[in-house]
């Protein structure tokens, strides 16, 4: 399997790609919905991500980096989507149309009570697997940060969970 | 049951019943994937032409006739001026042409949903990440040790400017950054003690810091309402058991890099404008005011690169640190930077972009497809500042491909060596070394070799170039550059093993960081190195190896290892010397579980601890 899948992915072979990528799909999904607080926009970040994690491949060298890989594409597109105005669209009778959801409320409020670069590493590494280390890479950050900062954070979320 | 924090919060995660939808199913993606993944490049561009060897004159007229063709597709008028001295760097006649400016940049990004340039070449490593960039080439130095011969912590890659690192020295004190506390320890060899800290907060960040006579100043980055903020504050450490806190600055962005020459300190940062009303500003530091009034940079002071292609601003201070950050000075270029170079003349700031053509199709591109751009090669842009008088951009130049680290590029003789890593006409990474004048106008290279390699260090002594690719084997290639207009490659030696950073200590003893001990032998002939060098190492099995090459031969003299941090809990970090004890610095992790209101919690807790072992 593994760089099989990888190389075939190069060659232009959608459907070794896509499986890949359904290994990872929930995940992805999950990571973008808590970063983003929306079912439409998670779904937008996870669909710019294929493309470009399809179309940058060459980049990939083998499978085991695939995960990690493709989580950074994944965090970019997020981080895009974040940057962005908020279009602002109304209903008929003037009223604003807010894209809000309502999946697993309590983790999203949890998680609401983080600083946004707390949040990021607990995605990081709870829902996208990443460690420590890598964390620190892909932030910036001295790697004991990301250590004391995950834990401080986890046990906060525990705190409201309970 | 016994349950971690980390275990309880994951099974939230994994039982939340947030999975992705249909429409993510992966059918479906199969679907939504463009014809063929990035292969082959169209032939690549003779864009060199507008770079090398051409007349001050002529590079102006190409570059005047670039910025009309993309500033008609819009109806603001913007007549770019250009900054004396530099064909490509363009000042703003008022505050609104800079918003102007920004609010254009942020109609193409809008269109274009994420910043392609981090991708193209995979990941870029920030220059900030301490593990990657203190790994380098197993090579004697143009740079130098901060500190004296008693002590050091930190390789500085140019004399006389220091760099922040996580762990400083004195003649009688260590300082280590552990999370987001600088604690403090006595030089005492076996009888080393914690004397007095700094604690960063909750809304500073420390990132690293400099030890400077009695003042110690972090760097470390803000989250405000307002947006992220890049923080200096300065501390009086003249006693370490009650350090006061002395003044402050901060300027908008996330935190790049920072230098100390003497007693003023450089901080870079990045700040990314979310509209174009947000514009760099500078303050006080929060810590030290109670509502830190910020300014907005003065547009006379903001100038912009020939093509942003992120509304992302390079702001560049200087702190006076003598008068506890009283006295600054702030400039700010459009044109975000990611790896600095600095010696004491001059700061030198990359950031990589797209080619001309790429960019103006960006512009082109309407329908918001971003896929076109795919088809240009990346460049990087160099920007000189003076520092001899102040903050002056000098000028501002691209070459070729992307520049792996600050190690990359080196000044000597007031000529600049560029080493960078592209991609040719197949795809295939090539490296090039590159050497501009004063004006960054390009000399000569040597581009494309070592085919599929990537730099992974890069070393200047005087006339000649040592590059190390990252292969099993490190070759490292050897370049004459004594011939500014003909860099040319000498030779090519295989080093076997290391990866490592050598930092002198004294005239025959050189301290090794990032060794792989287990690839050291007795009689292995691994390096051309001087007989008779004694080289003391440690790697973070928490062993510290002391060993002799003798006749081309490692001979081991002696081993330390470290009980403290040799169990599963404890990771060593840093090996620095003072006096005649290396000292080992790292962290203990400890998980606890308590009752607490009749409930199971868990909890980490770590220690920063320092163990010594005499060297001489």
């Amino acid at each position: 399997m593994g760089t099989d899948m990888i190389s075939r992915a190069r060659a232009g072979d959608k459907q070794a790609f896509a499986q890949l990528y359904a290994q990872y799909k929930d995940k992805l999904f999950r990571y973008a919905y808590f970063k983003l607080g929306n079912e439409q926009d998670a779904q937008d970040a996870v669909s710019d991500c294929v493309v470009e994690a399809y179309l940058g491949i060459a980049a990939l060298k083998s499978e085991k980096a695939f995960s990690a890989w493709i989580f950074q594409i994944l965090h970019r597109c997020c981080c895009a989507i974040l940057s962005r105005p908020k279009d602002m669209a109304l209903e008929d009778d003037g009223s604003l149309v807010y894209h809000d959801s309502h999946l697993a409320p309590e983790l999203k409020e949890a998680l609401a009570i983080l600083s946004d670069e707390d949040r990021d590493i607990v995605l990081l590494h709870v829902v996208a697997g990443y460690k420590t280390r890598e964390i620190a890479t892909l932030l910036a950050l001295n790697h004991a940060t990301v250590r004391s900062r995950l834990s401080r954070a986890l046990a906060k979320m525990r705190e409201f969970l309970e | 049951m016994k349950k971690t924090d980390f275990d309880s919060i994951k099974e939230k995660f994994d039982n939340s019943g947030v999975n992705a939808p249909d429409a993510l199913h992966e059918d479906r993606i199969a679907g939504m994937l463009p014809e063929q993944p990035l292969q082959a490049l169209p032939p690549k561009q003779s864009r060199k032409k507008v770079v090398a060897g051409v007349s001050a004159a002529a590079a102006f007229a190409v570059v005047t006739a670039g910025a009309i063709t993309f500033t008609s597709l819009f109806h603001q008028p913007f007549s770019p001026k250009f900054v004396a001295g530099t064909a490509s760097l363009r000042a703003f006649g008022s505050r609104d042409e800079l918003t102007e400016e920004v609010k254009k940049i942020q109609n193409i990004r809008k269109r274009n949903s994420t910043d392609p340039r981090d991708w193209i070449y995979g990941n870029a490593l920030p220059e900030k990440s301490a593990e990657y960039n203190h790994f380098d080439a197993a090579l004697p130095d143009t740079g130098s040790s901060s500190g004296s011969s008693s002590h050091n912590s930190t390789y500085v890659q140019a004399t006389g400017v220091d760099e922040a690192d996580c762990v400083k020295t004195t003649a009688t004190h260590i300082f280590y950054l552990n999370g987001n506390t600088i604690h403090i320890f006595s030089a005492e060899g076996k009888n080393a003690k914690e004397v007095g800290t700094v604690e960063g907060t909750d809304e500073n960040s420390l990132s690293d810091f400099y030890v400077s006579g009695d003042r110690l100043i972090t760097l470390g980055v803000a989250y405000r309402d307002s947006g992220v903020y890049t923080e200096a504050v300065v501390y009086d450490i003249s006693d370490v058991s009650a350090v006061k806190k002395s003044g402050g600055f901060s300027q908008s962005g996330d935190y790049l890099s920072s230098r100390m020459i003497g007693d003023t300190l450089y901080m870079v940062s990045n700040h990314n404008a979310r509209y174009e009303l947000d514009l760099p500003q500078t303050g006080a530091a929060v810590s030290t005011a109670d509502s830190a009034t910020m300014d907005e940079i003065p547009y006379t002071d903001v100038f912009s690169v020939e093509t942003p292609t992120g509304s992302n601003f390079l702001v560049v201070s200087r702190v006076d640190v003598k008068t506890d950050a009283q006295v600054t000075k702030s400039k700010a270029i459009l044109g975000s930077g990611n790896i600095i170079y600095c010696n004491q003349e001059n700061l030198y700031v990359t950031a990589y972009e797209f080619a001309p053509e790429v960019y103006n199709n960006l512009f082109k591109s309407f329908d918001g497809n971003y896929w076109d751009i795919y088809g240009g090669e990346t460049a990087t842009q160099i920007i000189k500042i003076s520092l001899t008088e102040g903050i002056d951009f000098v000028a501002s130049e691209k070459v070729d491909g992307m520049v792996n680290n600050q190690y990359a590029l080196d000044e000597y003789n007031g000529k600049l060596r560029v080493a960078t890593t592209s991609r040719d006409s197949e795809q295939n990474e090539i490296n090039n070394l590159y050497v501009l004048d004063e004006n960054l106008r390009q000399l000569g290279s040597v581009t494309g070799f070592a085919q599929n390699e990537s730099i992974k260090a890069v070393r200047y002594i005087n006339d000649t170039a040592y590059v190390i690719t990252y292969e099993q084997t490190d070759p490292l290639f050897v370049i004459d550059v004594s011939d500014p207009s003909q860099p040319a490659i000498k030779g090519e030696v295989k080093i076997s093993g290391f990866s490592t950073l050598l930092v002198p200590v004294d005239d025959n003893t050189l301290l090794g960081i990032g060794y792989h001990t287990t690839d050291i032998t007795e009689g292995d002939a691994a390096m051309e190195m001087q007989d008779g060098v004694k080289i003391v190492t440690f790697d973070d099995t928490s062993e510290a190896l002391n060993f002799r090459v003798e006749n081309g031969k490692i001979k081991i003299i002696d081993r330390y290892v470290s009980e403290k941090f040799s169990d599963q809990d404890s990771n060593l970090e840093r090996c620095v010397h003072v006096g005649d004890n290396i000292y080992l610095l790292g962290t203990h992790y400890k998980e606890e579980y308590r009752y607490e209101d009749s409930v199971y919690n868990g909890y980490v807790e770590y220690r920063a601890d320092i163990d010594s072992t005499p060297y001489k």
